[in-house]
């Protein structure tokens, strides 16, 4: 399950390691007699049942990504979607269920470069931020919404990895997606606001400030005190374009979204 | 009356013309509304209730005392209660 959600991490033999150096605060995940156990140098994680592979490979590469940050000065991780629009990167913050994910793969399915539905790493002392992509495989709700246009299930269908009743878990070859490790400048922030009774998608100015409120429920970096997070916050905020997108439907407004970040420069 | 102060282990992060507070002994991370930002800002030196509502009916002198004064109370108490400020005397 784990290389389901990772195909492209590189895995190396511990004493493989490229410096030689030790390792010294590892992961472990250890099987009991009921249920699975994952310890971290970062943080404290649950126990998970026997039988909820999903769920403990999905927090093992938590924690992975956790000590991935520690170990970088400026590095951060965030929970958002990202595509390439237009030469940066465009991140899509919200909470759950929001449509991140949706969002994300809606663009990819119409020729964005898709970098992440859930999880990426920040470089915060690059200018701009540098964004690198964790390669993770995207997840989606099942079933897709009834508004989901024909080429969008055409897309799911094709990229299908592993589906369960509730959730399809996808495989983006490189020519949607981004590789482990690829890095583009990021060129805006959007809080993505989902109300059912909006009309026409609006996309306008988000002050810092609320900004700042947004990318602290969505910060990972459990290396970092309250007040490091508050910075990295701040300064990720102050660092580029912030938008806010009131929309109903992720089909809808994925077109008026990419043109506005294309600007006049639309192929 | 109560003289009300900034409590000294509280940081203070300032994002265009807002206010992010931390408490460091809990780590809680408080963003202040305009008129906590202002009480903030004025408890740079203590005040009692009096002085503050002195102070805001300046600012704000179409608006009644005893309204600048409950609102006042409304929000000292949010920030004591947050750990924020505290009494001095």
């Amino acid at each position: 399950m784990l290389f389901e959600l990772i195909p492209d991490w590189p895995c190396l033999p511990v004493d493989a390691a490229p410096d030689g150096a030790p390792i010294a605060a590892p992961i472990s995940v250890t099987k009991h007699a009921d249920h699975w156990h994952i310890s971290s140098p970062q943080f404290e994680l649950d126990e998970y049942d026997l039988d909820d592979g999903y769920m403990v490979a999905n927090s093992l590469v938590g924690a992975l990504i956790a000590a991935f940050v520690a170990q970088g000065r400026g590095l951060v991780s965030i929970h958002a979607g990202a595509v390439e629009i237009g030469g940066g990167l465009v991140l899509f913050l919200g909470n759950n269920r929001s449509g991140k994910s949706t969002f994300a793969t809606v663009l990819a399915a119409r020729g964005q470069r898709f970098f992440a539905d859930d999880r990426l790493v920040l470089d915060l002392d690059m200018v701009p931020p540098l964004c690198r992509s964790l390669a993770i495989a995207p997840k989606l709700r099942l079933p897709l919404p009834p508004e989901a246009d024909s080429p969008y299930r055409q897309f799911v269908a094709r990229n299908s990895r592993l589906t369960w009743a509730r959730m399809a878990v996808l495989r983006l070859n490189s020519d949607h997606a981004a590789g482990f490790g690829e890095t583009l400048p990021l060129k805006a922030i959007v809080q993505l606001c989902r109300c059912d009774q909006i009309g026409q998608p609006r996309l306008t100015p988000l002050a810092q400030p609320a900004m700042v409120r947004c990318l602290l429920e969505q910060l990972f970096a459990p290396h970092l005190s309250q007040r490091d997070e508050l910075s990295a916050c701040a300064k990720l905020a102050g660092a580029t374009d912030l938008w806010q997108l009131d929309y109903a439907s992720a089909f809808d407004a994925a077109d008026m979204v990419v043109d506005h970040f294309y600007g006049d420069a639309r192929p | 009356m109560s003289r009300f102060r900034r409590r000294p282990d509280i940081n203070e992060t300032p994002v265009e013309n807002e206010i992010f507070l931390i408490a460091d002994n809990s780590g809680d991370i408080y963003h202040l509304d305009q008129l906590a930002m202002s009480i903030w800002r004025a408890l740079d030196r203590p005040s009692d209730e009096d002085e503050l509502v002195e102070l805001f009916a300046q600012a704000f002198p179409d608006t009644p005392a005893e309204t600048l004064r409950r609102d006042l109370r409304t929000a000292l108490a949010t920030l004591k209660d947050g750990g924020l400020i505290e009494v001095c005397d």
